[in-house]
């Protein structure tokens, strides 16, 4: 999954009761009831998946909807950029699809 | 054609094979555990002639059952024992679903149980072999039954199979009573069983809480390392063989597991400083 991929198209996060969340530690893990699956996640996936649960839209929306969350001011380039790299892990594992 | 039922904690085990001499074995090292007496069994175990001749020339040993890997190689009749032995560890392996199963050993005392788990060669058979000969009872020395919905550890009290250099550590301790023939030259070495104390196969239907788990490595000086729980669940879910195929109740189980009991790593020297590590372990997280 490129970065460009990732980023261009509609984004659509889980259904409400498909993943199974349990923190540990400063980990968190995940059974996803679709595909059988056990990941471990650190922080901020899943605070991304938290607000992509029952979501779809933009880039440029889930990206406002991070900085709301979080306090962070959207226009910084660290956050766009680390957005990207996620998004591009948790469409790799199957949680996210892009289209 | 030869059979026996065999009962070990929750599971049953039908052993059908083409030579009586290996049940007999059996029969001898499994003569302290309760009888099957109503035919029923969870898994067949066939130990077959490799080819229908060599029942009586070079006799070798195919293992069989309803759950098998395709590459076994056949051992030869003198090892029939440790074939069937390796047999009911596959069924439970890959056919047991009641309960996680853990490749771990486990020990309990005041109704807390220990869970031991490595991989071969962490030393976790002997050390809890030798934990079962003092003031702790052996729930089992391969694998740890734990509850889907409590967290309940489940006893399976199977002979312990000693290898190698802990023969000696365990013939020089323990009546020679127990102990089933040195079975010589294997692919893992020389192996020879130890039936459990009577007092461990008398319990074995008396479930033990989880209370610490502890992940075992002989061969360097002592030293105790606390785990978090993420890492217990990932080393947890590794030494589980049937995590994958629980599917949620498997993740349910270990979470809670890896949330709620307190894990180190430890690494000990000799058997004695590994049964103090797990002695000052027990106090302190029962205090």
């Amino acid at each position: 999954m490129t970065l460009t991929t990732a980023t261009a198209g509609m984004l659509t996060g889980p259904v409400s009761d498909r993943l199974v969340v349990r923190p540990l530690d400063a980990l968190s893990v995940v059974f996803d009831r679709q595909s059988g699956m056990t990941h471990i996640l650190a922080s901020p996936m899943p605070e991304i998946l938290a607000l992509m649960t029952d979501w779809s839209g933009t880039v440029s929306a889930l990206t406002q909807r991070l900085a709301d969350a979080f306090d962070i001011a959207r226009d910084e380039a660290p956050l766009a950029e680390q957005l990207a790299a996620r998004l591009g892990e948790l469409t790799a594992l199957g949680l996210v699809e892009v289209r | 054609m030869h059979q026996r039922l065999i009962g070990v904690g929750p599971a049953r085990f039908r052993i059908v094979s083409d030579w009586e001499s290996p049940l007999r074995a059996l029969d001898a090292l499994y003569a302290d555990y309760p009888p099957v007496t109503d035919g029923y069994a969870d898994f067949t175990v066939r130990l077959e002639a490799a080819r229908p001749w060599r029942r009586f020339i070079r006799p070798s040993v195919h293992i069989r059952g309803d759950h098998m890997i395709a590459d076994a190689l056949p051992l030869p009749l003198s090892m029939a024992l440790l074939a069937a032995e390796m047999g009911m560890n596959l069924q439970m392996a890959l056919g047991w679903r009641r309960h996680v199963l853990l490749h771990a050993a486990s020990v309990e005392r005041d109704g807390r149980a220990v869970i031991l788990s490595g991989t071969s060669g962490s030393g976790k058979s002997t050390l809890a072999a030798m934990l079962g000969e003092g003031d702790w009872r052996l729930m089992g020395d391969e694998f740890a039954l734990v509850g889907l919905d409590t967290p309940d550890c489940i006893a399976f009290p199977r002979p312990v199979s000693l290898k190698n250099a802990s023969i000696a550590a365990m013939t020089s301790r323990v009546d020679a009573a127990r102990f089933g023939p040195l079975i010589a030259a294997t692919p893992k070495g020389d192996i020879r069983h130890m039936v459990p104390r009577q007092d461990a196969i008398a319990r074995m239907a008396a479930p033990a809480r989880a209370a610490l788990i502890i992940f075992p490595l002989f061969g360097s000086a002592a030293s105790i390392r606390p785990m978090l729980p993420a890492e217990t669940f990932v080393r947890l879910t590794d030494a589980s063989t049937n995590y994958v195929a629980l599917g949620e109740a498997g993740f349910d189980a270990l979470t809670r597991l890896a949330a709620d009991v307190p894990a180190f790593e430890i690494t000990y020297p000799d058997g004695t400083a590994g049964q103090s590590l797990v002695r000052q372990l027990f106090d302190e997280t029962s205090a």
